[in-house]
């Protein structure tokens, strides 16, 4: 969602002059936040959700579905309850790119109780019928990353016509009334990255070839619109073009976002987070077509990337560096460029560009010089947005220009620092994931990933792998199938190195690496999930880690169907939801073979997602038949064990004190 | 999976010409804490058996390299301990990433201990001697969770039976040295006559689930009315038998040394980072009792 301060925004050219303004005063906000903050220390673990859902229109009589555009009048509404009772609302609800998302999370973050495993799911349905209770007749709530037909001429309800001559985008396929209207922040962003650019942001997604699609596949772009001949020079043949933000973030994400104990946890769990981003991109894919066409990726991230863009052609190496300060390698919206834990440096083997002001500002100061490239890189970014009433700030009480950087960097990972006046601790965030068309899969997904953390945490594992290493898996995992054929790198033994001091201990320890041998290798998510002779799995470690905590019943059965959920999907026992995706498309009766996915198969397809979500229908190519114990009630079994041991406990201790 | 050691092997394969400890007709092993070295396995799951073996095997080697030759000669009670030091060569020699809670300091108050007490036989007085055991091994005044397990899930057991058990579970909480205990594998009616029975109700059922996750209908209904937990387990019906304690012993050292013993409570203990879920401590107490003709 980002940073939604209120107020007006600035004209590109006005914008412009801010940039180093920003900057400073970014980074004066970030050093008092340090010095203030850095040791405070969290003694709960939190964490939390955050799921974008579609809202989409079905014309059962003409077989159309369209994205619909509501999100400025149900959301008023969603955000009522916590307008009136902040404390204790049971969801949260926040506007996003268009018109046709809403963001929810829950209203409270989880902790460290086994049973909040069993809330997750049920919260996330609780949020879907929420918003479905505020729609019309034939509109529904959806939940996947990307909708087919987005960008397709009269994609939504209400329908518009593209105005590439005017439009903020000046796309051919997005008009401007499919952005959220209520705040300045998303048409003013989508204007100024395509002003800084200089040009419309682009990308070419290769397109599926199928038995009848025309060789060579070249669009004729002339019928939607003229603009000035930008769209024909940037397009390649056999590939699908897109030209707009909105078909980048007006896709839809699972985030999960942790609050560690110290900073020093939050940059730990940022990095062993780090190799697992891929794993999870690939594992979520969810993202197979794109305008209507069946292409050669599964997955959100590279458009996105491309979408947001904002680098000149300077910057992006296309012409020689002369009003631009640095060539930079990747778009602002991309996977992490460093680790930023001082044990993690050896493994930072790519060049990371940095603002050297800002990097000796930071190190002057007392942080360590991890720390300070990560910020030093993130802010070589130029301000996108900057709103009149809030230039001159005052740095010790508010962290609006910090921020105003931290959020437009979209990365794979988030490292946030605590706001100010408030008791949030240190936190990361998880980005990469697609969303699933069900709620069991997004909280099996959660579950997952908060599993995982709180295993290598207890096992002290490290599963770090060169950072360049980490970029190729991103770049394998969006490919189609990437599951079931590609391969990932990944490192080889998890444990760190423990020095062995007795015969005793020595059995256990395991084998060293040799010298020069490499720490990490090539494997099939299967065996990244699932274990193999050679590696132990992920699963594995998480089943050990379970084993070990005392976790009622209903939850253990439901952790059990999500664990099972992964297993099987990453052995190909089940299909991800872009392959099942494919093979509806591919095996619909109306699909011609030309990689097109018409208004018709679209129609069926969504309408078919919107029935396995709700229950209604199964999809055994993608979900097992049982169905988990989610519940939103801690049982009061629960709840009175733990208020119970808590008076016990702190009882105890007052009296060894 | 474990590579031996070139000093496990020889260790095994050396005769051992006198028995170690011709005397004992007690003994205990206590592994300490073992998660530092967890051990990735690259086979299919270790059972708690497998576990428990293969630690006893290490400290019995571990016996025969360091101890001197006559330690144990004359003592009627054995007590093999992995002693502390060697638990905390954790230190970051050589870790390539060093944990941030690997390096904080815990307060009793941040942890929360559990015990599970595999009894392999129904006499009090070993259930309170474990107990004790614990206590003094462990180093702590009082543990948050102590959970018993009975020899064949309790399938046989009756109320009178159980309740001298119970009993003693209820002195330990009476003196706040036990905070909650809790029962393993219990089925109504038992459940519910020891429920009633009781003074110091129990706090949990832990039942094992299986693979199809159906627990029956009057028990869940049960457990809900009179607020007792249903945790969960997948331990074996018995942790440790008398010939696999009995062979360990044998592997490493005289025939004699591994005579008769029976193993009549295993206890696996863990220590939660309370508010976060992160497991600081693991270990497994293994008490055995034998009987000799000998005078």
């Amino acid at each position: 969602m980002g940073l939604l301060t209120q107020g007006h925004p600035l004209d590109w050219e006005e914008t412009k002059k801010y940039a180093q303004y920003i900057r400073e005063h970014g980074i004066e906000q970030f050093l008092h936040i340090y010095k203030k903050l850095k040791d405070r220390r969290n003694d709960c673990l939190k964490w939390g959700d955050e799921v974008e859902f579609l809202m989409v229109r079905f014309d059962h009589e003409n077989k159309r579905a369209q994205l619909v555009l509501r999100a400025h009048e149900i959301l008023p509404k969603l955000m009522e309850p916590e307008h009136e009772n902040p404390d204790n609302c049971t969801t949260l609800w926040r506007p996003e790119y268009a018109d046709y998302m809403i963001e929810g999370t829950p209203g409270k973050p989880y902790g460290h109780l086994p049973v909040h495993f069993n809330m997750v799911e049920a919260n996330m349905r609780l949020r879907r019928q929420q918003g479905q209770e505020l729609l019309g007749k034939d509109e529904y709530v959806l939940s996947t990353s990307n909708f087919p037909r987005n960008g397709c001429p009269n994609f939504t309800w209400p329908q518009y016509k593209p105005t590439p001559g005017t439009s903020s985008s000046a796309s051919l396929f997005f008009p401007d009334e499919v952005i959220f209207p209520d705040h300045p922040r998303f048409k003013t962003l989508t204007r100024n990255i395509r002003m800084r650019r200089k040009s419309k942001v682009a990308l070419n997604v290769p397109i599926f070839i199928d038995e009848k699609t025309p060789r060579p596949f070249i669009e004729d772009l002339s019928i939607y619109g003229d603009d000035g001949g930008a769209s024909s020079s940037a397009a390649v043949e056999d590939h699908i073009y897109l030209d707009a933000m909105g078909l980048g973030m007006g896709c839809c994400c699972l985030q999960v976002t942790f609050q560690a104990q110290s900073i020093d946890e939050a940059r730990f769990l940022y990095d062993q987070l780090t190799p697992l981003t891929p794993i999870i991109l690939a594992l979520s894919a969810t993202s197979p077509i794109w305008r209507g066409y069946l292409t050669e990726i599964d997955c959100r991230w590279n458009v996105l990337c491309a979408m947001v863009d904002d680098r000149t052609a300077e910057e992006r190496g296309f012409e020689p560096l002369k009003n631009e300060r640095f060539r930079i390698p990747k778009s602002r919206y991309s996977s992490v460029d460093c680790y930023i834990s001082p044990d993690s440096a050896i493994y930072n083997d790519e060049e990371v560009v940095q603002d050297a002001d800002v990097f000796h500002k930071l190190t002057e100061n007392g942080i360590d010089p991890i720390l300070a490239q990560h910020i030093a890189h993130l802010f070589i970014r130029d301000t996108l947005t900057v709103f009149e009433e809030k230039i001159y700030l005052d740095d010790t009480q508010d962290t609006d220009h910090f921020e105003n950087i931290n959020s437009t960097n979209w990365q794979s990972m988030r490292f946030k620092p605590p706001p100010v006046n408030s008791d949030i601790g240190w936190r990361v965030e998880f980005r990469p994931s697609e969303l699933q068309m069900t709620d069991f899969e997004n909280a099996a997904l959660v579950t997952f990933i908060v599993l995982l953390t709180r295993a290598i945490m207890t096992y002290n594992l490290n599963l770090l792998i060169p950072i360049s290493n980490v970029d190729e898996n991103m770049q394998s995992a969006q490919r189609r199938d990437a599951l079931q054929t590609q391969k990932f790198h990944f490192r080889k033994c998890l444990s760190t190195k423990q020095t062995p001091e007795t015969p005793c201990m020595a059995s256990v320890q395991q084998p060293y690496t040799q010298e020069n041998e490499c720490e990490h290798r090539l494997m099939t998510i299967n065996e990244i999930i699932n274990g193999s002779n050679g590696f132990v799995g992920l699963l594995k470690i998480i089943q050990d880690y379970l084993s070990n905590i005392e976790i009622d019943a209903d939850t253990r059965c439901t952790i059990n169907q999500y664990l099972s959920l992964i297993s099987k999907r990453a052995s190909g026992k089940l299909m991800t939801n872009a392959t099942w995706m494919r093979h509806f498309v591919m095996h619909h009766p109306a699909y011609q073979h030309d990689s097109v996915v018409s208004e018709e198969v679209a129609y069926d397809l969504l309408w078919k997602m919107t029935k396995i979500s709700s229950g209604e229908e199964q999809c055994p190519l993608v979900l097992p038949r049982m169905s988990s114990k989610t519940t939103l009630d801690i049982s009061a079994a629960v709840e009175t064990e733990n208020n119970q041991l808590e008076v016990k406990r702190s009882l105890m201790n007052h009296q060894n004190n | 999976m474990a590579t031996e050691s070139q000093n496990d092997a020889q260790s095994k394969s050396q005769p051992v010409l006198e028995p170690y400890f011709p005397k004992a007709t007690e003994m205990l092993f206590y592994t300490g804490n073992i998660t530092p070295f967890f051990k990735l396995l690259t086979k299919t799951s270790s059972s708690v058996t497998e576990q428990i073996m293969e630690y006893m095997s290490m400290m019995l080697e571990k016996m025969k390299t360091k101890a001197k030759a006559d330690q144990f000669k004359e003592n009627n009670y054995v007590k093999l301990i992995c002693p502390p030091e060697d638990n905390q060569s954790n230190a970051a020699n050589g870790t390539t990433t060093t944990p941030p809670n690997e390096t904080e300091e815990l307060d009793r108050s941040d942890l929360k201990f559990s015990v599970k007490i595999f009894l392999r036989t129904l006499e009090p007085e070993i259930l309170s001697h474990t107990i004790n055991t614990i206590f003094s091994e462990l180093k702590e005044n009082y543990l948050e969770s102590v959970m018993i397990a009975l020899p064949n899930y309790g399938s046989l057991l009756t109320l009178k039976e159980f309740m001298p058990l119970w009993n003693v579970v209820e002195d330990f909480v009476n003196k706040q040295k036990i905070l909650s205990a809790g029962v393993c594998d219990l089925m109504l009616p038992l459940l519910s006559d020891i429920y009633d029975t009781a003074q110091v109700k129990p706090f949990a059922d832990q039942i094992n689930l299986g693979l199809c996750c159906s627990i029956p209908e009057e028990l869940s209904k049960y457990v809900k009315e009179h607020n007792i937990q249903l945790l969960t387990h997948s331990d074996p019906i018995d942790v440790l038998n008398d010939s696999d304690f009995q062979q360990i012993i044998r592997e490493y050292c005289h025939e004699y040394d591994a005579l008769n013993w029976k193993p009549c409570s295993i206890v696996r203990y863990s220590s939660v980072i309370a508010n976060r879920g992160i497991i600081k401590s693991k270990g497994f107490l293994v008490y055995a009792k034998r009987e000799l003709n000998m005078p």
